[in-house]
């Protein structure tokens, strides 16, 4: 007879849920509709650039400098001008995005000293893809120029090895795992943990909210129910809804959006069912905190989603982010998670190469479940403090 | 095993600067109807809470079977069934699976809880209706099933928090009919209302006003505390006499019962008022008056008023 108050409790839950199709049916929906809006949507690749060239120098060199930006699938030129105000005025009329300009001298400096200048003018309009068509173009022109120079002088020696061309070489970062360097094959696992964070907390969060609001935990509390029974059949039955939905959205990441998928699933699982467990317990807390369900809701997004984002390395490099606020991004799970899924569907980790980051979310999850069990409170009124 | 059902001894509570309850004490015997009777706001609910160990008290101590209900938590939610006043039941789950839900939070075996809820649907007549999602039943089915899941664990004393309030007269009195039949049974009752005239059906009361008990007893011994008369008036148009008096009398002390108007004459003022009744008896609109013995209501408005 002990215990045995999970099991009815937890039934009772997923009739809940089963009984409810609509809301199951947006449950169900909302992550694949996340997936698809930022999958598409936070697209930080190039591709054709609209870029205007005014090639001043008018000579073979530039020539094929011009037609190797655009023969690149980055840039396409799509306005040739005679003079640098020009590019301007097509700034102002949006046409283009970037603009080259080759310098009258190019040519013979190229020659002379091996080494030429470009300008590069930028639409700074938008910081952050200037910031990407800049590095591009910069890379691109420094690729092309040691190319071009290496050829020049390179031909006769017909030696890969030729260590002839080092001034011209500019730096070239080798790229592993995502070797395309698509930026899909990075965000959508990233997105995978954000939709599990928001959607695991939400959906516990209201769940014991909303018997607070109806009035029906006056009547479980009654019982002689004990804290952590009531939390346990809360959980249970939206770790499997929340694990299924996870599996969903993975398996639309790899067959959808062709993320390749190196590493074992059955590690993939398990470290599911541990981040799954500190978003439910997140979301447990949250709803011993309040007392209805649409605080419930918006507190479970306001936590869940701001930091995920921000803090947890789905887009900016946590060694990029302030050293206090990487603290912070230390115990969020999905900072460790975004490691996990990463390293399971791009670099084929394995269970035991992750260990650290499972023990982390092993950590977090008791923390807030400890602390939601501790925080319910069989007496009514928690706002009423404890006498 | 000699213990009252429940004892109540100096129990106080504030909500912050809110005294809802200031050194409340009685006791309820074993297998007695026991009502606490007073207006919206007068601490009821508070004090039912308490009983039941959903909240604590600030100072004093209760008891439930002898168990206290600050330190015996685990054992007064074993021997007790409650129904909170804006009791919901889960909507989305049918008549039988609200009941085994509860039965089950309530750790009753499988034999007993199938014995026991055949048993409550007898009892309630919701029988034909086991299939049915609780949503979908009547206000006064809907209220035979939240005492069902109450009774589901076969507690020994029921407390319920004013189970009628808005309920159709005619479920009202089934319900009572449901209340005294348990009562017949053995089991211990406590239940708060707002309705005065519920009162009688109990057969100890208290009378709670702003966090005190302001009389206790029976019906017998409360309406033994009124102080005036109490005059019956009847006459060809009840409105109309009813509008004369509260404009002589404060409007509380007189209201239309039936086919008659009762007014109360408080302390000293029964001259008063027999004479104005005289002049309205004189005056064609009252036909007939007459003393009559004070009622429980009565006695609490009087009380409420001292």
């Amino acid at each position: 007879m002990m215990g045995s108050r999970i099991p009815p409790l937890a039934r009772k839950e997923f009739k809940h849920i089963l009984r409810d199709p609509r809301s199951l049916w947006i449950i169900f929906m909302l992550p694949n509709v996340m997936m698809f809006l930022f999958g598409y949507a936070i697209d930080l690749d190039l591709k054709d650039v609209r870029l205007g060239v005014c090639d001043l120098s008018r000579t073979p060199q530039s020539r094929e400098l011009v037609a190797a930006i655009d023969a690149s699938s980055y840039f396409s030129v799509v306005a040739r001008c005679e003079n640098p105000e020009e590019t301007e005025r097509l700034f102002e009329r949006r046409v283009i995005r970037a603009g080259v300009i080759i310098p009258r001298d190019f040519a013979r400096e190229l020659e002379r000293e091996r080494r030429a200048t470009v300008g590069i003018v930028i639409d700074g309009s938008d910081a952050n893809s200037a910031s990407i068509v800049q590095n591009y173009l910069e890379a691109f022109i420094a690729t092309h120029s040691a190319g071009a120079g290496g050829a020049g002088e390179g031909r006769a020696a017909a030696g890969a090895q030729g260590a002839g061309a080092a001034p011209l070489i500019a730096a070239r970062p080798v790229v592993f795992y995502n070797r395309t360097l698509d930026s899909t094959n990075f965000i959508v696992p990233g997105l995978v943990a954000i939709v599990m964070m928001m959607l695991g907390a939400l959906l516990t969060s209201v769940t014991i909210a909303r018997e607070k609001e109806t009035g029906t935990m006056e009547q479980i509390l009654v019982s002689p129910i004990r804290p952590f029974e009531v939390i346990a059949g809360k959980t249970l039955p939206y770790l499997v809804l929340a694990f299924s939905i996870a599996m969903m959205i993975v398996a639309v990441g790899h067959f959808w959006f062709k993320v390749p998928f190196t590493g074992s699933a059955a590690a993939l699982m398990l470290y599911c069912l541990l981040y799954l467990f500190t978003a439910l317990a997140l979301g447990i807390l949250i709803s011993t905190l309040v007392s209805t369900q649409q605080v419930a809701m918006m507190l479970s997004l306001m936590l869940t989603l701001l930091p995920t984002i921000m803090l947890s390395g789905f887009i900016f490099p946590i060694a990029s982010i302030p050293r206090v606020l990487q603290l912070v991004s230390l115990v969020l799970p999905a900072t460790h998670f975004l490691v996990i899924i990463r390293g399971v569907m791009l670099k084929g980790s394995t269970l035991p190469d992750l260990w650290m980051h499972g023990a982390a979310l092993v950590g977090i999850g008791l923390i807030l479940m400890i602390l939601a069990v501790k925080r319910f409170s069989l007496k009514l009124g928690a706002k009423g403090g404890r006498a | 095993m000699n213990d009252p059902a429940i004892r109540v001894e100096g129990i106080s509570k504030s909500h912050g600067a809110a005294v809802a309850l200031s050194s409340v004490s009685f006791a309820v015997e074993r297998g007695e109807m026991f009502g606490l009777i007073g207006p919206d706001g007068a601490g009821k609910t508070t004090l039912m809470r308490i009983l039941t160990s959903l909240i604590d008290a600030d100072e004093g101590e209760a008891w439930v079977l002898g168990f206290p209900v600050r330190s015996g938590a685990a054992r007064v939610r074993e021997a007790i069934g409650y129904m909170p006043q804006h009791f919901s039941l889960y909507s989305d789950l049918t008549v039988a699976e609200n009941i085994r839900f509860f039965a089950d939070l309530f750790g009753v075996a499988k034999e007993a809880r199938v014995a026991r809820t055949e048993e409550l649907l007898d009892f309630s007549r919701l029988g034909p209706f086991v299939k049915r999602r609780a949503g979908a039943l009547s206000g006064g089915m809907k209220q035979k099933l939240a005492l069902s899941c109450a009774l589901v664990h076969t507690p020994r004393v029921l407390v319920l928090d004013e189970p009628t309030t808005g309920v159709d007269p005619v479920s009202r009195r089934d319900f009572w009919d449901m209340l005294e039949r348990l009562r017949a049974q053995g089991v211990t009752v406590v239940v708060s209302t707002p309705y005065m005239n519920e009162a009688s059906l109990c057969r100890h009361m208290v009378f709670i006003h702003k966090g005190r008990i302001l009389a206790s007893g029976t019906v017998g011994e409360i309406t033994a505390l009124f102080r005036g008369t109490v005059f019956s008036v009847e006459g060809p148009n009840l409105q109309a006499i009813s509008t004369r008096l509260k404009n002589a009398v404060e409007p509380e002390l007189v209201r239309i019962l039936g086919d008659a108007v009762q007014v109360l004459a408080l302390g000293r003022s029964r001259e008063e008022v027999g004479a104005l009744l005289e002049t309205m008896r004189q005056g064609g609109v009252v036909s007939h008056s007459r003393e009559i013995p004070p009622g429980v209501e009565d006695t609490f408005v009087s009380l409420m008023r001292e």
